[in-house]
């Protein structure tokens, strides 16, 4: 069949589903290692939070409203939800998370590109204002913060993380001992051999998010195939640091500048918030410099959660209060920029 | 309206001044312009009978200037110039067999001379040196450039308007555009490389003309070495010879960024260069004036960058106006493969055609036979606000939100928002993931306006 059309004939060849499609990929070895760690219940958890997610895409968007899925979209969705599950939540919890996220977070609100918040933050706060008993406990996947980690091992306790975690850290010694050694040896730090296990992934932490390091290598690939917008991302990670290194140490004692930035930084919920959860289009402004300052904002929140929240799931919370700032960012800037151009004009 | 950045990377002394400066936005085409380049243009065949539309450009038709069955020489006039047309020639001597209306790619319909060969040739290869200098005095050179029917741009359909225009505002600043006007269209370079003492005394005789100060070169930075002889022929006789080297970036060719990268001033898309200070040419345009006043030849030849996945060959053409596209294939190889696509221009700007009779025109610049067309008429989902379009942009529209207030019927809205700078460049459409042809409807929205003033506005 010949075609109409006119130009451009070519076309870049990148296409819509490429970005959610690429997170995918990029999460799976860190998924990959939860199960490893929490067992059988966690494939449970993902299988039903895949399923939930894809049929209520199926149903309400393709059945009721008659619109194209977006079956990748949803996927990602239903994966970042299972991802930053505590390992033994209950099942329905997880099934009202998805159901909600796609539903109430993307479907309702014209798709999951129109959607203005993060359908997968949206269900993650959908779960815990139905079950606030169940989050406000710690499960030893506190969403908070290293922190929050931290503070378990001589630190004074600011939130509900003084439970004791169910998981303990179960790392080879000799492995994080050489490594501990090694940074030592090169740098002159002397990091603790419980924090050097937390990030390589034998530490507490939600479903997904129990390896920092899977997540940051994860992490490179979009980026290095342009699939997603390094500046919210490292707005966020920047102003995030700068907050955490000025103030981090009040908490210690040790005044301004003194705060253990890298500790902050490295961590599985920050790190999924920071490099993948930013990244979605919908919720994301869409002029550059919109972007910078909704990843300056999104540190700064994030910050303010790591530092003082005492609510599970902080991080991810954080991010989705900053989403309602969202289409204000992009109008303002817009505006000032049009006001620029009509002066430049006149 | 954005501003895309500037960045001077230093400069240096030979003969010449020579900045460097990169505009930010646009994309690189991987073309294949250095197999194309690397050999010499190809000279057509003349061809056995061609038909001329006597429509090549924007603007309004030549006047008819003869009849079915009068014989004709090669470069007599068949159409004659009026306001907003351009004068047309026999590209071959014989006999004018048919005068019809004909389809042009772009649509547009015209009267269309077909001439069979017979006769003498008058100018075949008969004024092949570069030694032979006209100097007349300034209203000649006009006369004689506007004779020779040279085509200008859209502004001015004749490059003898745009040439008195400028002389009216005592314009100092020539800028010659040796940066690719779009992926696949290299006829430019190709010009500056194996023409270039030709382009240079084409540049001498504009300069005389307008007595501009000042004569800036913007070069596309990978083709350096190449223009090389030329702008020393340049720098040979132009005293504050500037040359600019861009980054090789669709579309620095823009009239707006071509101004801002060879003299850092600010205009905007829609407005004429000449009325801010400068004409710009390109080497086309300067080779066919050195040709009209040396040679006394007019323009009956057209250059042409024949190239796309299928060609066997692809190269630079030289080829009689009026040959038919068929005969242009043949001539350079012939094809591997059926192509999906003919497109008449280049693949961004450019129109499509399966019709083989068309003729080549003094506009066509560029012929890609497309194995496939990557773009369809339809979105393939909802916009997904990447932002890709906004970043890509190269006036710093914001395409995705001209999309959505056009989709909203509030094209008043839309034009606040810089709706008509838009250049039709197509990269909006060319990047955008969801496929939404953003490019092809801000071009109809602004023809529309530009025909009814404040159509589809909902208020």
């Amino acid at each position: 069949m010949k075609q109409i059309s006119t130009a451009p004939f070519i076309h870049s060849g990148r296409r819509s589903s490429d970005f959610p499609l690429w997170q995918l990929y990029c999460l799976i070895p860190a998924l990959a290692w939860g199960v490893y760690r929490y067992g059988w219940y966690a494939l449970v958890i993902i299988g039903l939070s895949l399923l939930t997610a894809i049929l209520t895409e199926l149903v309400f968007s393709k059945g009721l409203l008659k619109r194209k899925p977006d079956i990748p979209s949803v996927l990602l969705v239903g994966v970042l939800i299972a991802m930053c599950m505590p390992p033994q939540v209950p099942w329905y919890m997880v099934i009202g998370a998805a159901l909600a996220g796609v539903l109430l977070g993307s479907v309702l609100l014209g798709g999951t590109s129109a959607a203005w918040i993060n359908p997968a933050g949206f269900g993650l706060l959908f779960a815990v204002l139905c079950w606030p008993g169940f989050f406000s406990q710690s499960h030893g996947s506190y969403l908070g913060s290293w922190f929050d980690l931290v503070t378990k091992h001589g630190g004074p306790s600011m939130g509900p993380g003084d439970m004791a975690p169910i998981f303990a850290v179960s790392a080879r010694p000799d492995l994080t001992g050489k490594i501990a050694m090694g940074i030592a040896n090169v740098t002159g730090l002397n990091v603790p051999e419980n924090i050097i296990a937390s990030f390589l992934g034998f530490g507490n932490g939600p479903l997904g998010l129990s390896s920092p390091v899977l997540l940051l290598a994860g992490s490179v690939l979009p980026f290095a195939r342009r699939l997603g917008d390094w500046r919210p991302s490292l707005s966020a990670f920047s102003v995030f640091a700068v907050f955490a290194w000025l103030f981090g140490g009040f908490a210690w004692g040790r005044g301004i500048g003194n705060g253990d930035v890298l500790f902050h930084l490295f961590n599985g919920p920050f790190l999924i918030v920071v490099l993948f959860m930013i990244q979605d289009y919908g919720s994301l402004p869409v002029t550059r410099s919109g972007r910078w300052v909704y990843g300056a904002l999104t540190g700064f929140v994030l910050w303010v959660v790591s530092q003082f929240g005492t609510i599970e799931m902080g991080m991810v919370l954080g991010l989705v209060f900053v989403n309602v700032f969202s289409p204000l960012i992009d109008s303002g800037l817009r505006r000032r920029q049009r006001v620029v151009a009509q002066r430049e004009a006149s | 309206v954005g501003r895309p950045a500037l960045v001077r990377m230093g400069k240096e002394v030979t003969g010449m001044m020579r900045f460097r400066r990169f505009a930010t936005s646009g994309t690189y085409f991987e073309d294949g312009r250095e197999t194309v380049l690397a050999s010499a243009p190809f000279i057509a065949w003349i061809p056995v009978s061609v038909v001329v539309p006597l429509l090549q450009h924007e603007g309004v038709e030549a006047k008819l200037a003869v009849t079915v069955g009068q014989t004709v020489k090669e470069g007599s006039v068949i159409g004659s110039t009026c306001p907003s047309g351009v004068a047309v020639h026999a590209p071959i001597p014989g006999v004018v067999k048919d005068v019809r209306q004909i389809s042009l790619a772009d649509g547009r319909v015209c009267t269309g001379v077909q001439i069979d060969l017979g006769g003498d040739f008058s100018f075949f290869q008969k004024h092949d040196s570069t030694d032979q200098v006209r100097e007349l005095p300034a209203n000649k050179l006009l006369d004689t450039i506007r004779a020779a029917g040279i085509p200008g741009d859209i502004r001015y359909p004749d490059l003898a308007d745009a040439l008195e225009s400028a002389r009216r505002h005592s314009v100092p600043a020539i800028i010659i555009d040796v940066v690719e006007a779009g992926p696949h269209n290299m006829v430019d370079h190709a010009l500056v490389a194996y023409e270039p003492k030709a382009v240079s005394r084409g540049l001498e005789i504009v300069r005389r003309l307008l007595g501009a100060e000042r004569v800036a070169a913007v070069v596309a930075s990978d083709y350096e070495k190449q223009a090389n002889a030329f702008l020393s022929d340049v720098a040979s006789h132009t005293s504050g010879f500037q040359v600019v080297l861009a980054s090789p970036r669709y579309p620095n060719s823009d009239a707006a960024r071509l101004v801002q990268l060879a003299t850092r001033k600010q205009i905007r898309a829609n407005e004429d260069p000449i009325e801010n200070g400068c004409i710009i040419l390109r080497p086309e345009q300067l080779f066919q004036v050195y040709e009209a006043v040396d040679l006394n030849h007019p323009c009956i030849e057209t250059w042409l960058t024949v190239s796309g996945p299928v060609v066997e060959h692809p190269q630079v053409v030289r080829a009689r106006i009026g040959t038919p596209i068929w005969q242009i294939l043949e001539d350079i190889g012939g094809i591997r493969d059926v192509p999906k696509a003919i497109v008449i221009g280049d693949p961004m700007r450019g129109y499509s055609t399966l019709n083989v009779e068309l003729p080549v025109t003094k506009e066509t610049r560029s012929l890609v036979l497309l194995d496939k067309v990557e773009q369809g008429p339809v979105p393939e989902i909802a916009c997904i606000h990447c932002g890709d379009c906004v970043k890509i942009c190269p006036v710093g529209l914001e395409p995705e939100r001209l999309y959505k207030l056009l989709s909203q019927n509030a094209g008043g809205k839309a034009r606040t928002f810089g709706l008509t700078d838009c250049t039709g460049c197509g990269l909006c459409s060319w990047t955008c993931p969801s496929q939404i042809p953003l490019a092809q409807i801000f071009r109809r929205r602004n023809r529309q306006s530009r025909a009814v003033p404040n159509a589809g506005d909902v208020s």
